[in-house]
C-alpha cells in the first residue's frame, strides 16, 4: 500500500466515523416519538416545566443525555428514558432535535 | 366555620395566588439588566466552556421561563453540578431568576445563529 493510499484510507475512515457520530436526523425522528409526550411533537414542549429541544445544540443534547445516563445529572424521568439508549440512538436523537428550529442564542 | 373566617381564608388564598404569580412571571426588561454574567457564555453562538471539562453551553433564547427558573434553582440547591452555574445561581434571588428567565423566554430581542 502506498503512502497516498494509506492516507486516503485513514481519511475515509475518519470521515465515516465523523458521520456516524453526527447522527441521522431521520432515524432520530423515528426514535423521538416517545420524547414528544413531554418535549412536544416538534421538540417544542407545551408544558413550561419541560424544556424545548428544537434547535438546541447537537453536542449539548448528546452531553445531557450522557449525563442522565451516568447520573451526573439527576432526573427520575430522564434517567429512565435514556437508560436503554445506545450511543447511536443518542446521536440520532440529538441530530434530529438540533435540526429543528425554535431556540436561539440571545445576547 | 363562621362567615368571617371563610372570607379571611379566601383572602389569604387570593393573596398567595397573586404573590406567586408576581414572582413567577418575572420582568424581561429587568432581566435584561441582570444578564451581564450570562452573556459571556450564553450570548456567543457555539460557545463551549473549558472548566471543569469541555462543556457545550446551551441556547437559552426562546426557552420556557418556568424551565429556566427550575434549572437555576437546581444549580443553587446543588442538584445540578456545573461549578460555574452553581456559583452564579448562588447569588441570584427568586426575583432575579424570574426576571432573567423572562428575558430569555421572550423572543423579541437580538439573536445570533439559529
Amino acid at each position: 500500500m502506498t503512502t497516498m493510499t494509506k492516507l486516503l484510507a485513514i481519511a475515509t475512515a475518519l470521515a465515516v466515523s465523523a458521520v456516524a457520530q453526527a447522527g441521522d436526523p431521520a432515524a432520530g425522528k423515528e426514535k423521538a416519538k416517545v420524547c414528544a409526550a413531554c418535549h412536544g411533537e416538534n421538540g417544542i414542549s407545551q408544558a413550561p416545566d419541560f424544556p424545548k429541544l428544537a434547535g438546541q445544540y447537537n453536542d449539548y443534547l448528546v452531553r445531557v443525555m450522557n449525563d442522565y445516563k451516568t447520573g451526573a445529572r439527576k432526573n427520575p424521568i430522564m434517567a429512565g428514558q435514556v437508560a436503554n439508549l445506545k450511543k447511536e440512538d443518542i446521536a440520532d436523537l440529538s441530530a434530529y432535535f438540533a435540526s429543528q428550529q425554535a431556540l436561539v442564542t440571545k445576547y | 366555620m363562621k362567615v368571617h373566617n371563610v372570607i379571611a381564608g379566601t383572602a389569604t388564598v387570593v393573596m398567595l395566588a397573586i404573590s406567586t404569580a408576581a414572582w413567577a412571571d418575572g420582568d424581561a426588561a429587568a432581566g435584561k439588566q441582570k444578564t451581564a454574567l450570562c452573556e459571556g457564555c450564553h450570548g456567543i453562538p457555539g460557545y463551549k466552556t473549558a472548566y471543569p471539562a469541555v462543556y457545550p453551553v446551551p441556547k437559552l433564547g426562546g426557552q420556557h421561563a418556568s424551565y429556566l427558573v427550575k434549572a437555576l434553582q437546581a444549580y443553587k440547591s446543588g442538584e445540578r453540578s456545573h461549578p460555574t452555574m452553581r456559583a452564579i445561581a448562588a447569588g441570584l434571588t427568586d426575583k432575579d431568576m424570574a426576571d432573567v428567565a423572562a428575558y430569555y423566554a421572550a423572543s423579541d430581542v437580538k439573536t445570533a445563529g439559529k
